[in-house]
Order: structure tokens, then sequence, then C-alpha cells
């Protein structure tokens, strides 16, 4: 055999060869493939099915339950600590809710943020989101609340012992705020605060951020706008960690307005 | 141009100490010229540890 047939017929082998594994493959292959797309595709179908057959009658039963989002028409909420399993940002519109006393009270937090929609409807935000003790586990940042707060008469401990909270949003109004313990110990152990904004010219009793020393600038002005002019008024007192930095414009507008700085 | 007369009293507690008027304290305590001062006092850490904790306590009304 010359040099060439030999080339040739190991080329021709080499082809034989491919060939057969190639259908051996196949012959392998397809029917697992079978196998499992159809097992695949009647469990897919089933749940599917199923999810979708659910809904309809759910939106379609007469006589019986559905579910329906009972939050819009809750006067009084409160969770238990098992609130703790939730990891997701929440949002509860509670436009109903008179009272949010204690929400949230010992609930260890693990969501990133709770939005929480609220009408002048209500007037109690004491010990909303408060802890029973330095609260050292949570990792929640931010809570916002929005909707009238004008008609709030007490942010009583409402945040304290809540290490892990940066940001405090919405307009905080304290008009309604009228008595020495409205807000006392509001923001009590809020090492981490750095925002909190309330309504200008609403705050007329003591307020203090003493445990706070990263309150960024446009925060710190806001508080000090927040601080009605009680000229001719009962002096109160508004109280900064020793570390946040006033300029002398900014000490010099709360002394006019008739509070005491204390730092 | 304009003039600004700022007129305040300022308190300022010794090293170690703090000033407490019974609901809050620190170490400096700005207020107008009018406010009375005499409901600040000076007191020690301890002391001072012991009213932010019962104003932590103090509950609802």
């Amino acid at each position: 055999m010359t040099l060439a047939e030999e080339v040739r017929e190991k080329a021709l082998q080499l082809k034989q060869d491919f060939d057969d594994v190639k259908e051996a493959g196949y012959a392998e292959g397809y029917p697992k493939g079978v196998v499992d797309g159809e097992a695949d595709g009647y469990n897919k179908g089933k749940t599917d099915g199923y999810n979708e057959g659910y809904a309809d009658g759910l939106a379609n039963g007469g006589g019986g339950s559905q579910a329906v989002d009972l939050f819009p028409y809750m006067k009084i909420v409160q969770f238990d600590s098992a609130f703790s399993e939730i990891t997701e940002p929440q949002v509860f519109h509670l436009e109903q809710v008179i009272s949010l006393n204690q929400t949230f009270y010992n609930s260890r937090l693990f969501c990133p943020k709770i939005t929480l929609y609220i009408s002048d409807k209500c007037t109690n935000l004491q010990h909303t989101f408060r802890y029973g003790h330095i609260d050292t586990v949570s990792t929640i940042e931010e809570i916002e609340i929005i909707g009238d707060t004008s008609k709030i008469t007490t942010y009583n401990q409402a945040f304290n012992y809540r290490q892990s909270i940066k940001r405090i949003l919405g307009a905080f109004d304290f008009s309604s705020c009228t008595v020495a313990n409205s807000t006392t110990a509001m923001f009590g152990n809020c090492t981490s605060l750095q925002e909190f904004y309330p309504v200008a010219n609403t705050i007329k009793v003591a307020i203090s951020f003493a445990n706070s020393p990263n309150l960024i600038p446009a925060c710190k002005q806001a508080i000090i706008n927040g601080l009605a002019d009680l000229t001719g008024q009962t002096t109160q007192t508004i109280t900064f960690h020793k570390d946040v930095v006033l300029s002398e414009e900014q000490k010099a507008t709360i002394t006019l307005k008739n509070w005491t700085l204390v730092q | 141009m304009r003039e600004e007369i700022l007129t305040q009293r300022v308190l300022i507690a010794d090293d170690g100490y703090f000033l407490t008027n019974g609901k809050t304290s620190g170490e400096v305590a700005t207020m107008p010229i009018d406010a009375d001062a005499s409901v600040w006092r000076e007191i020690t850490e301890e002391e001072k540890i012991a009213i932010d904790k019962e104003n932590s306590e103090e509950t609802e009304e």
C-alpha cells in the first residue's frame, strides 16, 4: 500500500469513528432529553397552571373570603417580635391608623427600610420603633414616614435604642407636641443617625440628639430651622452631641429663638 | 452693613463634670442672656449616666 493510500484509509477510518461516536452520543442523549424535557415541561405546566387557576378562582369565586390587604383599614397596628423574619423592604399603608404606639416595639428589624404611609388621623408615635434596650442586632437603616404628621401629639421614645438607623425620612411636624415628654428620648441611643428633617418652626418642647454625632450638615440646619421662636415663652433646650459642629451663626440662631443649646 | 449684638450666657462644666437641668445634660450650655441659669447644676459622669438612663426609661403620660 502506498503512503497516499495508507493516509486515505486512515482518514476514512477516522471519519467512520467520528460518525460512530456521534451516532452513539445521539442515541444516548435523545431519549434522556425526551424524559427530562417531558418531566420539566410537566412540572412547569403543572405549577403555572395551578397558580393561574388559583388566582382566577380567587378573583372570581363568590361567597368565600378573598385575600384583601387589611392594613388600610386598621386603626392600631402592633407587630410581634417575629417581624425579625422579614428581610425585604416593607411598605405599609396605614392611612386609617390612629395610633402607632409600640408598632415595632422590641422587634428585631432586618429589613433595610420600612415605609409607613399615614394620615392626619394618626396622633401617636410613642415607642413606635423603640427597642427594649440598646439594639446591637437589628440592621435596619432607613425609616420613612409619609403623610400628615401635624396631629401627632407624642414621639416619646419613638426610635429609642435603635443603633442601626441612619435615616429617618419624612416631614416631621411637631405642632401638636406641647407636652414636655412628647419628645423624650425620641432619638435615645440613635448613634448612627445622620438624617432627620422636622418641619420648620414646629418644635416647641425640649428635644435631644445627644447620642447622634453623625448628623449631616443639611440635617443640622433643618433641626435648627425646626425650632419654633419661643421669644416671650419658657426657654427650652436643644441638645446636640458634643462632636456635632455648629457655626457661631447657628448657635446665635438657636439662642435668638430663646432656646438653650446643650452639648 | 448690619449690626448684630449677640447676648448669650455660656455655662461650661469643669473638666470631668457635666451640666444638667434634670432632663438633659452636656458639657456646655449656651442660653439667651435672660434665661434662668439657676436650673443648671454641675454633676459627675456617674450622675449624668443615671439621669440619662432615667430619662430613657421615662415612659408614657
